[in-house]
């Protein structure tokens, strides 16, 4: 036990201490003031990697892609032509909406605004499936809001600084969230699928479900609004005799290269 | 002096961690530079740099990962002291090139675990809202072993540079004033 008397183990109890003393501030809110100063001191050197990674990757990812661009982009193509001609049908129906709601005297919707961040970290471990944003309360944002990426829900506000939030990822096995099908507005849960992907799950087996129908947020949570897109129906996972329906939920969005998100505010 | 030329290398490392790592992920397995980095200090029986470099490396990763505070540097704080402590009174081995997978495996595992019971415990305590599941020693561990081994040996070379251009410039100069 003579260790217990020696140098290292002075220091080693005192760093334990000051670690103790972080924990105290993080518990009581207080610890905003260290979580900015470590956050931004390495941003220097993350411009500075990003900057010379980002040509490098974009131009061997292109490289890598190129059959799978000229697929993508055939696909795209036959599928930008039935959505004009779907939206013209919406359009209609959006004007007939409106039209009824002001002779009805139906309040509008209730609209969310979005608050744009930039993502400081992501993966930073490889497990956490968590994003560090760089805004917080001072920008409005609260514990449960939506996190948007190019229109597709992609996480929930977990943690709450003055100037830096985190974000827990879909994909991840701790994350679920009320969703419905945009078709027939069957409700259901989308859960995240230990990082790899996302599970639509509870859906009734009464609720006719068919591959590629679109999955909406269904607002029952009142911080999450609703209408925001999270996937389209993919694979089925479950059997016909079991309780609910099961089917993976495909999404179009890179989860391990986002960049910029917008946080919604119900 | 020294301190200041240390937590300058720990948030380049850090840095490079965030801007770089992502990138040469592979299912979702990333070389972890910031635990490396203190596990080659710990490798030096001479002096108790090592506490310093794993406190604030961990602060670091329990920041940049949005984990609950301590979650990692707690770890890696207590695995850094106890791998040091069996190096020097237990072992007592010549550590060279050859142990260095074998000590970083352990280091892994003893790493990995205590994590895990970290967050858990945070968790129960109700002081955060997330932990780290179990899996990630049994799909974590050895893929990210093979990983960061990869990035050990270099990183042990930068490290015995970095001790000698202290040793030579920064200590005698120390010393001279």
């Amino acid at each position: 036990m003579r260790f217990i008397y020696t140098k290292a183990f002075a220091i080693f109890s005192g760093c334990l201490v000051l670690l103790a003393f972080l924990v105290f501030l993080q518990v009581q809110g207080w610890l905003d003031p260290v979580r900015n100063v470590f956050l931004q001191s390495p941003r220097p050197v993350v411009y500075i990697a990003k900057g010379v990674s980002r040509p490098v990757k974009s131009f061997f990812s292109s490289l890598f892609q190129l059959r799978k661009i000229a697929e993508d982009n055939s696909r795209l193509k036959t599928q930008n032509i039935e959505l004009q001609q779907k939206l013209v049908g919406y359009d209609e129906s959006k004007r007939e909406n409106e039209t009824l709601r002001k002779e009805l005297g139906f309040a509008a919707t209730a609209k969310y605004s979005l608050v744009a961040c930039t993502v400081i970290s992501q993966d930073f471990f490889g497990s956490l499936d968590a994003l560090v944003l760089n805004c917080g309360s001072e920008q409005g944002i609260k514990e449960g809001n939506a996190v948007i990426s190019q229109g597709y829900l992609v996480g929930r506000i977990v943690y709450v600084g003055k100037n830096n939030s985190t974000a827990l990822l879909a994909t991840s096995s701790q994350f679920s969230s009320d969703v419905k099908l945009s078709n027939t507005g069957a409700e259901a849960i989308v859960t995240g699928s230990f990082g790899s992907g996302l599970e639509l799950d509870r859906l009734s087996q009464n609720n006719p479900v068919e591959k590629g129908w679109l999955v909406v947020t269904a607002g029952i949570n009142p911080a999450i609004p609703k209408g925001i897109l999270v996937g389209e129906v993919g694979e089925p996972l479950s059997a016909e005799n079991d309780l609910f329906k099961k089917f993976t939920l495909l999404s179009p969005i890179n989860f391990s290269g986002i960049e910029f998100v917008f946080v919604a505010k119900p | 002096m020294k301190t200041l030329i240390y937590i300058g290398i720990i948030i380049v490392f850090c840095g490079l961690q965030a801007a770089l790592v992502p990138l040469i992920g592979v299912q979702g397995q990333v070389p972890n530079l910031l635990m490396l980095l203190t596990l080659v200090f710990v490798l030096d029986k001479t002096n108790n740099d090592y506490l310093f470099v794993a406190l604030f490396c961990g602060l670091f990763l329990d920041f940049y990962s949005g984990a609950f505070i301590g979650t990692f540097s707690f770890p890696l704080l207590v695995v850094s002291f106890s791998a040091s402590w069996l190096l020097k009174y237990v072992l007592a081995v010549e550590i060279n090139m050859k142990y260095l997978p074998l000590i970083l495996a352990v280091f892994m595992a003893g790493f990995y675990f205590s994590i895990v019971l970290f967050s858990w415990a945070a968790f129960r305590l109700t002081w955060s809202v997330s932990f780290l599941p179990w899996n990630i020693i049994k799909e974590g561990l050895f893929a990210g072993f093979i990983y960061n081994v990869l990035f050990l040996y270099p990183m042990y070379v930068f490290v015995g540079q970095l001790r000698l251009f202290m040793d030579k410039y920064i200590t005698r100069e120390y010393l001279a004033r």
